[in-house]
C-alpha cells in the first residue's frame, strides 16, 4: 500500500491534492471502500474551507463528528442539518450528537422540542 | 522431580556479569549518558549504587541539548541501535568536543549499543563523520529483563508491530537469541513445542545458532524440561480482553513501567513520604517525578502485593480488609503483653509491622483508585458487551453499543478494542458491518485514522470475512467460556476475566494434560503451524531423561518455559501462575517470557499510526 506516504505528506492545503491521487490510487488498486471513504474527506475539506469563511470559525482538520458537533454549538442547525443529509449519517448517532451539543451550549428549549 | 524451582535471577546475575566486564574494560572514572528508553529496563539490571561501585559517577541522558561539564576520563553513550538516536548523539558528541578542546584531560568516549550492533547506525555515525571519535563501539547483548523470579520480558514493545506490521524479523532474531543465553544457563531444553508462525521461525534461528556455536556448548544439567513457544498471532483475543486481576488492570488504568507504576499523587499525601514498601532499586538522579505522580514499585518480593497481584479484582477487597485487620491485632498484642519479653519481642517486631501497614495502605489506596475507575463512565457496561462476543452472541451484526460508544466519542482505543475483539471472534466481519464501522470512525474521530484501520487489517485484527468462524469449535472444544467460575476462590484459570480463559495458556494448559494430540483438530484451526521437536541432549547429560524423544511424557512435574513472542498480558501470567499452584496435581511448574508485557491498549497504540494533525 503506497498510498500510504500520500497521507504522510499531506499537510495544509496541499493535501487535497494529494488525497485526490490517492484517491487515484485505490481505484487502480481496486479497494472500493477506501476510494469512497478519501472522496468524502475531500468533500469534507471542501465544505470546511466554504464554512470557515461564511462563519469565521476554524473548522479544518475536525472531524465529521466534531465539525457537526461545533456547528450545533453555534447554533447553525441548517448547516448541520446538510451536512448529515449530505454524509448520510445515521439517525442514532446524530440524535446522540444533537443531545450532547444542546445539552452542552445549554440550547434546553431545542431539547425540549425533541 | 527434578527438585527446586528454577529461578530467573540467574539471567540478572549473568547479565550483571556482562555490564561488569564491559565496565570494567575501560579503566577510569566514568560518565554514562542514558539513552532514556533504557534507563528504566537497566534499573533492573543494576541500580545507581551499584553503578557507581564501578567508578560510574555521573548519569546524563541523550538529549538535544549540551552535555554538562564534567571531569571524567570516559563518557559511555548506552543506546539502542536506532538511527536518529546516533543523530542525537552526534550533536552531544561535537558540542563536548568542542568545549572539553581547551582543557587538557582529553576525554574518551564509548559507544555501547544494546542488545546488539547495527550496521546502519555506524554507517551514519560515519556519515556525520564522528565514527572515529569513539575509541570503541561495542554491542551489550542484554536481551531480558527478569521482572519477578518467575517472569522475564524483553522490553521490546514494539515487536508485534514489527514482525506482522513491517514484517521485520529482527524481533524473532532477538528471541531466538534470548532464548539461547537461557539455554546458556539453565541448559539445553529438551522438549519444545510451539504454535504459530513466529515460533517455528524462532525454533529454525535456534538450530541455526545452536550449529554456529559447534561443539562448544555449556555443559549444564537441563532444568527446564519443556519450552513452550507462543506466537501473539495464535490467540489475538486475549490481549484485546479486559483483565481483571489485580495487577491487569493496574496495567491497564496506569500501565506499570519496569515494575513501577505511576498514580495521581494527591491521594497519597498523607501517607508520608517513605511508602515504597518493596526494596527500592530505581533511584535515578534525574528521575523525573512530579509532584502530581506518585511512583510506586510493584514487586512479588512484597509479600501482600505477590497475595493479590493475581487475584480477580472482586477478591481483593476482602482480602485486604483481612490484611488490615490482622495489622490492627497485631497492633493490639501490645496491650496484652506483659512481661517484659514479651514486650521486648513485640518491639524487635515493630519496624517489620510497620512495613506490613504501609504495604496494606499503599495497596488499599490503589485498589481505590481501581474501584473509581472501574464505577465511572462505560468500563461496566463495556466489560458485559466483551463478555457476550466471548460467549459467541450476536457477533455477526453491527453492535449497537458499539455505534453509542462513537457517538459518544468515547476514547477510540475502548471502541477498537472491542471492534477487534469482535472481529477475532467472528473470524472477520461481514464486509458490510466493517464498512460501517470503518465509516463511523472516521467520520467521528477524523479521518487521519484510516492508516490505523489499514494497519489494524494488515495484521488481521480487522479484516472482511473470509471462511466461516472457527471460534465457536474453538471455544467449545477448549471451554474457553467458563459459566460458573469462583472469582473468590479460583478453581479454573478462566477467573482471570470472569469467565474467559485465555486461549493461549487453555493450549498450555492441555498439552500438560491430555496433550496436544487430544486436540488436534482446534490446532488446525488455529493460525499457524504446530511445533513439536526434541533437542538432542549431549551424552554426557543425558542420563537424567532416558530418551528425549517421547513427547506426550513430558507431564510429570518439572519446569516449562513458557515464551510469549509478541508480548503478553497480566492475566496470562496470572493463569499460568495458577496452573503452576496445581503442580501437585502432576502439571509442570511454569516460567514466563515474553518480548513485552501487554495490555488491550498499549497492544492498539503499537499498532496504531501516530500523525500530529
Amino acid at each position: 500500500l503506497r498510498i500510504k506516504e500520500a497521507y504522510t505528506t499531506a499537510r495544509t492545503d496541499t493535501r487535497v491534492a494529494l488525497l485526490q491521487s490517492a484517491t487515484g490510487l485505490f481505484r487502480k488498486g481496486r479497494s472500493e471502500a477506501q476510494q469512497q471513504l478519501t472522496e468524502e474527506q475531500i468533500k469534507l475539506y471542501r465544505i470546511q474551507v466554504r464554512l470557515e469563511e461564511s462563519y469565521q470559525h476554524s473548522f479544518t482538520d475536525l472531524s465529521l463528528h466534531d465539525t457537526v458537533h461545533q456547528l450545533l454549538l453555534s447554533g447553525q442547525l441548517k448547516e448541520a442539518d446538510k451536512l448529515r443529509s449530505e454524509f448520510k449519517i445515521p439517525e442514532r448517532r446524530y440524535w446522540w450528537l444533537k443531545v450532547i451539543a444542546h445539552a452542552e451550549a445549554g440550547h434546553w428549549d431545542e431539547l425540549v422540542n425533541f | 522431580m527434578t527438585g527446586g524451582k528454577v529461578d530467573l535471577a540467574l539471567i540478572k546475575e549473568a547479565t550483571r556479569l556482562d555490564l561488569i566486564n564491559l565496565l570494567d574494560s575501560v579503566p577510569g572514572t566514568k560518565a554514562i549518558v542514558w539513552d532514556e528508553k533504557l534507563a528504566g529496563p537497566f534499573s533492573l539490571v543494576a541500580d545507581y549504587s551499584f553503578l557507581r561501585t564501578h567508578d560510574v559517577c555521573k548519569m546524563f541522558y541523550i538529549t538535544d541539548n549540551k552535555l554538562p561539564p564534567s571531569t571524567v576520563a570516559h563518557i559511555i553513550f548506552l543506546a539502542r541501535p536506532l538511527t536518529r538516536i546516533m543523530d542525537k548523539i552526534n550533536q552531544q558528541l561535537r558540542m563536548d568536543e568542542v568545549q572539553g578542546g581547551g582543557n587538557n584531560n582529553k576525554k574518551e568516549y564509548h559507544l555501547w549499543l544494546v542488545p546488539r550492533m547495527s550496521l546502519l547506525c555506524e554507517q551514519r555515525l560515519e556519515e556525520h563523520q564522528v565514527h572515529g571519535s569513539f575509541s570503541s563501539i561495542r554491542e551489550l547483548p542484554l536481551l531480558l529483563y527478569r521482572i519477578e523470579s518467575d517472569l522475564a520480558s524483553m522490553e521490546l514493545p514494539m515487536c508485534y508491530r514489527d514482525l506482522h506490521l513491517n514484517k521485520d524479523p529482527t524481533g524473532l532474531f532477538l528471541v531466538a537469541q534470548a532464548l539461547m543465553t537461557i539455554q546458556g544457563v539453565f541448559g539445553l531444553i529438551p522438549n519444545i513445542f510451539g504454535k504459530g508462525e513466529a515460533a517455528t521461525k524462532v525454533y529454525d534461528l535456534m538450530v541455526r545458532l545452536r550449529r554456529e556455536m559447534g561443539g562448544n556448548e555449556p555443559q549444564v544439567t537441563p532444568q527446564i524440561e519443556q519450552l513452550i513457544l507462543i506466537d501473539r498471532s495464535v490467540d489475538l483475543i486475549t490481549p484485546l480482553a479486559t483483565q481483571l486481576t489485580y495487577e491487569g488492570l493496574i496495567h491497564q488504568f496506569f500501565t506499570i513501567n519496569n515494575c513501577t507504576v505511576k498514580l495521581p499523587g494527591e491521594k497519597f499525601a498523607k501517607s508520608g513520604p517513605s511508602n515504597t514498601s518493596a526494596p527500592s532499586s530505581v533511584d535515578f538522579p534525574e528521575d523525573t517525578m512530579t509532584p502530581q505522580t506518585k511512583t510506586i514499585q510493584l514487586s512479588g518480593a512484597e509479600v501482600l502485593h505477590a497475595e493479590i497481584r493475581d487475584c480477580n479484582f472482586s477478591a481483593v477487597g476482602p482480602k485486604l480488609s483481612r490484611h488490615a485487620k490482622s495489622v490492627m491485632a497485631l497492633y493490639d498484642e501490645r496491650h496484652t503483653a506483659k512481661t517484659v519479653g514479651e514486650l521486648k519481642q513485640f518491639v524487635q517486631r515493630m519496624p517489620q509491622l510497620e512495613q506490613y501497614k504501609q504495604s496494606v495502605a499503599t495497596h488499599t489506596t490503589i485498589a481505590e483508585l481501581l474501584k473509581e475507575k472501574i464505577s465511572c463512565g462505560q468500563f461496566r457496561p463495556a466489560l458485559q458487551m466483551e463478555q457476550e462476543f466471548l460467549k459467541g452472541l450476536d457477533t455477526d451484526k453491527v453492535n449497537p453499543f458499539i455505534e453509542d460508544l462513537i457517538a459518544q466519542k468515547e476514547p477510540l482505543n475502548n471502541v477498537l478494542r472491542l471492534m477487534c475483539l469482535q472481529c477475532a471472534v467472528n473470524g472477520g466481519l461481514k464486509p458490510r458491518v466493517l464498512e460501517h464501522y470503518r465509516r463511523d470512525l472516521l467520520h467521528t474521530y477524523g479521518f487521519h485514522h484510516i492508516l490505523t484501520l489499514e494497519n489494524l487489517a494488515t495484521v488481521r485484527l480487522l479484516y472482511p470475512q473470509e471462511a466461516r468462524s472457527t471460534y465457536p469449535t474453538v471455544r467449545k472444544t477448549l471451554h474457553l467460556t467458563v459459566d460458573d467460575v469462583s472469582e473468590q476462590d479460583p478453581n479454573d484459570m478462566a477467573y482471570v476475566h470472569s469467565g474467559y480463559a485465555p486461549l493461549s495458556c487453555r493450549l498450555v494448559e492441555y498439552l500438560a494434560g491430555p496433550g496436544w494430540r487430544a486436540i488436534t483438530g482446534v490446532l488446525q484451526h488455529l493460525p499457524g503451524p504446530t511445533l513439536t521437536e526434541t533437542q538432542q541432549l549431549p551424552s554426557a547429560l543425558r542420563q537424567r531423561r532416558g530418551s528425549g524423544g517421547s513427547v506426550s511424557s513430558s507431564g510429570e512435574g518439572g519446569t516449562a518455559l513458557v515464551f510469549f513472542i509478541g508480548g503478553c498480558t497480566y492475566s496470562e501470567i496470572a493463569a499460568l501462575r495458577f496452573l503452576s499452584t496445581r503442580g501437585d496435581q502432576g502439571g509442570p511448574e511454569y516460567v514466563i517470557a515474553t518480548t513485552k508485557i501487554i495490555s488491550g491498549d498499549l497492544f492498539l497504540d503499537s499498532l496504531s499510526e501516530q500523525l500530529e494533525v
